[in-house]
């Protein structure tokens, strides 16, 4: 009887609107996206380099298993094996942060800005308010500079043009 | 682009919700039992989420298209020995979620492959229906 009330209470409930509503659901939602994430760029990588999932896996000194469960977004890396997956893969900083989802900026200066605005000080910010990615001086001209991680990019100087994220 | 779920006329249910179902928790469980099912449903959720970031696009390795069939699958692990495939199609702005099935890892036998053809099957009539009446779907929450 109590499992026929279930049922019956079950029947027109979204299971995925009752999930979201765990605390525990939100924690294991927010470990799958950078799995799936590292999935695309290590078959990106992977196939850019004109490697089987078997070859790769020997270059490593792995297994063809464990390789395609990390594209499938089945397993969970440690450090070891994710450095011999970026190192294999020449993963650079481009894709670990598209794998992290963290910030990337762009900053663009101006290159006809006056001589005595050649100089202004930057400070590329990162998560915390508290600790600048980079205090600097930028030199106009430079045209684009990356920063790899900069969640904002703060200058008291009108000669950054743009700055994209 | 908006996801929903395909619901059946015919049975009044919509096949994918129906297979959740099973992941519903109930108070009389135990906390690791809850715990499984809510990482289960995290799994197909996050990539439900990342069909819906890539506006329903089939981006290998975790969707693919299926040979002789129009719609694509998800695949999902359930556990070590069971994989969960979840099956959609593109229509206008909406990600139509068709169907679900489990798939053992150690099968063998054509009774299994025929089972699993069946499904393929009845799945790409739930797509032809929606295709003949687009107002047979539910939200996706």
């Amino acid at each position: 009887m109590k499992n026929m009330n279930n049922k019956l209470a079950n029947k027109n409930r979204d299971p995925m609107g009752e999930a979201r509503k765990s605390e525990k659901f939100r924690q294991y939602s927010e470990n799958v996206m950078p799995r799936i994430r590292l999935a695309t760029e290590v078959y990106n990588s992977r196939k850019a380099l004109g490697l089987s999932q078997q070859a790769l896996a020997k270059e490593m000194n792995s297994t063809q298993k464990v390789v395609s469960k990390v594209e499938n977004g089945d397993m969970n890396l440690g450090i070891e094996l994710l450095n011999r997956f970026a190192d294999k893969l020449h993963f650079n900083s481009d894709h670990l942060a598209r794998v992290f989802n963290c910030g990337q900026a762009y900053v663009i200066v101006s290159t006809d800005a006056k001589k005595n605005e050649t100089k202004n000080e930057l400070r590329v910010m990162g998560r915390s308010e508290n600790m600048p990615l980079a205090v600097g001086t930028i030199v106009s001209g430079t045209a684009v500079t990356y920063f790899p991680s900069a969640s904002r990019v703060v200058s008291a100087s009108n000669t950054i043009k743009h700055v994209k994220k | 682009m908006e996801v929903v779920y395909y619901k059946d006329k015919a049975s009044n249910c919509c096949p994918l919700k129906k297979y959740l179902d099973q992941y519903i928790k109930n108070d009389t469980e135990k906390p690791k039992e809850r715990n499984r099912k809510d990482k289960i449903l995290a799994e197909i959720s996050g990539k439900i989420q990342y069909v819906l970031q890539n506006n329903g696009n089939p981006i290998p390795p975790l969707i693919k298209k299926l040979s002789g069939y129009d719609y694509f699958e998800i695949r999902s692990k359930k556990n070590q020995n069971i994989l969960i495939r979840v099956f959609y199609f593109r229509h206008e702005d909406k990600i139509v979620l068709l169907n679900a099935l489990e798939k053992p890892d150690n099968y063998s036998g054509e009774r299994e492959d025929r089972k699993i053809e069946q499904e393929l099957e009845i799945t790409q009539g739930y797509l032809n229906k929606f295709k003949l009446n687009p107002k047979l779907y539910e939200k996706y929450e």
